[in-house]
């Protein structure tokens, strides 16, 4: 069964959308990562214009958080002193975002842009995962040392000192901003949430303890995603939201499944094949530069 | 005295256009309707065929070589125009990336040409500009003149998203009268008016040309997402946040009742 994508101005197969959001909803739910940086690639493989499928994606992600940010808020797991400072941080980094956008489109290279950002960040995050699974694999009969949390000494040093109560802090807050405005650029030129580089930030460079991190990180990704989405509306017309409804259909469900497959596999050695998965994007996407194209041409309405 | 002038002129004039339409030939015209006026684009939009019907009406009463065959039929399908910017790849630093070519004024957003034989055939190059029939004609370029070489980019480009259909099957014209065409559009269809242009054309010469209009309009959700989408993106911004935020927010109930 077809389907018109009102923005995208294409027709896609319904299934295939909820299939898409269903297996990386499964994925996201085994592993515990958002989703973001695995589905817009697949979108692009699937035909949807770049532009469109970053900004229906990050309208998909507000969808797919706000459950686990209501859980977290509830069990007051949020530090919300931090979480004002990491959005405030992302709300200028999205509009920041959003204008790199929206200029790179004018100029025809957003594509290019999206794209070489993808590279880069699936490249890193495929390698690193791979060797931290390999490494899981082989100390996993050992027992491993926590890491220590430790605080960079160039965080300690900086002003603006303040106090964050529920994660027992007294830091500057300049580097929470400036987390969240790397992270909110993010957002918007990728469509991810970004999860995977605020939780670390959080633990190693904030030094928060692990248990307000997911949902200060959740409360940030759903303010910021929503700024995103809303800011790609008006500057972009780039939201179509039955992709995104569609995607979050299957995305809710394939999470429910992935949380339960995961607790009945031995998740952490399949966490190998993710990242092999990963790679692979990765170098299909890294190919399409090199490869001769098969059309030198392409035509872009003026919006 | 007055009336006698006045009755002498009518006559006088009425005898000059008696003898105008005697003397030249009253070439044959067309008669034709379509299956559809509107096409509705909706929701489950898989694309939509129409029929173009008509015949050449000959006047009775004349007997002149221009009433004879051999003739033919040209239909031209030409959707609303769209601004298009031309990018083409080209390698720097061993990448191919988007070089911004040139700003196309207007392109059909869809074509499509069929003919009792093909246009080629039919009629010689100066004509087929100097009645604007053919795809080249319907291109235009924001400066000078497009390179030949972009043009069959587009067409090739516009062929693969079915956009552009240059090889219909052909007319037949039954009893060199009748004929009938049915046109497909595909799924990628702009909202707008889409002329329907029919040429009779006889010895590298077009007879006659009617025009028709089909409309194609986005209805339902598909209409008022457009609208609100481009209209008022204020509003749709918000709209997609509330939708995304009380579809999670609905989900978490209905999986948190079951685990």
């Amino acid at each position: 069964m077809q389907i018109y994508l009102p923005i995208a101005e294409i027709s896609v197969n319904i299934f295939l959308l909820i299939g898409l959001g269903g297996i990386v909803g499964i994925l996201s739910g085994m592993f515990g990562v958002g989703g973001g940086f695995l589905m817009t690639p697949l979108l692009f493989f699937i035909g949807i214009p770049p532009a469109i499928a970053v900004a229906s994606e990050a309208n998909q992600i507000l969808g797919a958080s706000f459950s686990g940010a209501i859980a977290h808020f509830r069990r007051k797991n949020v530090d919300l002193k931090m979480g004002f400072l990491l959005i405030l941080g992302g709300v200028l980094g999205s509009i920041f975002g959003v204008e790199i956008f929206r200029i790179f489109k004018g100029m025809g290279q957003l594509e290019l842009i999206i794209k070489l950002c993808y590279v880069i960040f699936l490249g890193v995050i495929g390698i690193i995962m791979f060797f931290e699974s390999l490494k899981t694999l082989s100390y996993k009969s050992r027992n491993i040392k926590i890491r220590k949390t430790r605080h960079h000494s160039w965080v300690q040093g900086l002003p603006l000192k303040m106090r964050f109560r529920a994660s027992n802090l007294y830091i500057s807050s300049i580097p929470a901003v400036l987390i969240g405005f790397f992270v909110g650029i993010l957002a918007s030129i990728m469509g991810i949430g970004g999860g995977f580089i605020i939780v670390p930030a959080m633990i190693y460079i904030l030094g928060m303890p692990t248990k307000v991190v997911v949902g200060t990180s959740l409360f940030q990704i759903i303010f910021v995603t929503g700024v995103t989405t809303y800011l790609h509306a008006v500057k972009n017309f780039s939201v179509d939201i039955v992709l995104s409804f569609l995607l979050l259909v299957g995305g809710v469900i394939g999470a429910q499944l992935g949380v339960r497959i995961g607790i009945r596999l031995k998740a952490e050695q399949l966490r190998i094949l993710l990242a092999m998965l990963v790679l692979s994007m990765c170098l299909k996407i890294t190919l399409e530069f090199f490869i001769t194209p098969l059309e030198f041409y392409s035509l872009v309405r003026d919006v | 005295m007055k009336l006698f002038f006045k009755l002498v002129i009518m006559i006088f004039i009425y005898n000059l256009s008696s003898i105008s339409a005697r003397s030249a030939e009253v070439p044959p015209s067309l008669v034709t309707d379509l299956s559809k006026k509107v096409i509705s684009i909706d929701v489950s939009f898989s694309g939509s065929k129409f029929h173009i019907f008509g015949a050449i009406k000959k006047y009775a009463s004349q007997i002149s070589p221009i009433d004879q065959p051999p003739f033919d039929i040209i239909i031209e399908v030409i959707g609303p125009p769209v601004e298009m910017n031309i990018f083409k790849k080209e390698k720097k630093y061993g990448f191919w990336i988007n070089k911004k070519i040139q700003t196309l004024n207007s392109m059909p957003s869809f074509y499509s040409i069929s003919g009792t034989k093909s246009l080629k055939d039919l009629l010689p190059i100066k004509t087929q500009r100097s009645n604007e029939i053919g795809i080249s004609e319907h291109i235009n370029l924001s400066d000078g003149k497009l390179k030949k070489e972009f043009i069959d980019h587009i067409i090739s480009n516009g062929k693969a998203k079915k956009q552009y259909n240059l090889n219909n099957t052909p007319i037949t014209l039954l009893e060199n009268t009748l004929f009938s065409n049915e046109i497909d559009f595909p799924t990628n269809l702009y909202e707008g008016n889409y002329k329907v242009k029919i040429h009779l054309i006889r010895f590298e010469e077009v007879l006659a040309t009617k025009q028709d209009i089909i409309y194609v309009k986005k209805i339902g959700v598909q209409n008022w997402i457009n609208y609100l989408a481009y209209q008022e993106p204020k509003l749709y911004g918000i709209a997609c946040i509330i939708i995304a935020i009380s579809f999670g927010f609905g989900a978490s109930l209905v999986f948190r009742k079951k685990v």
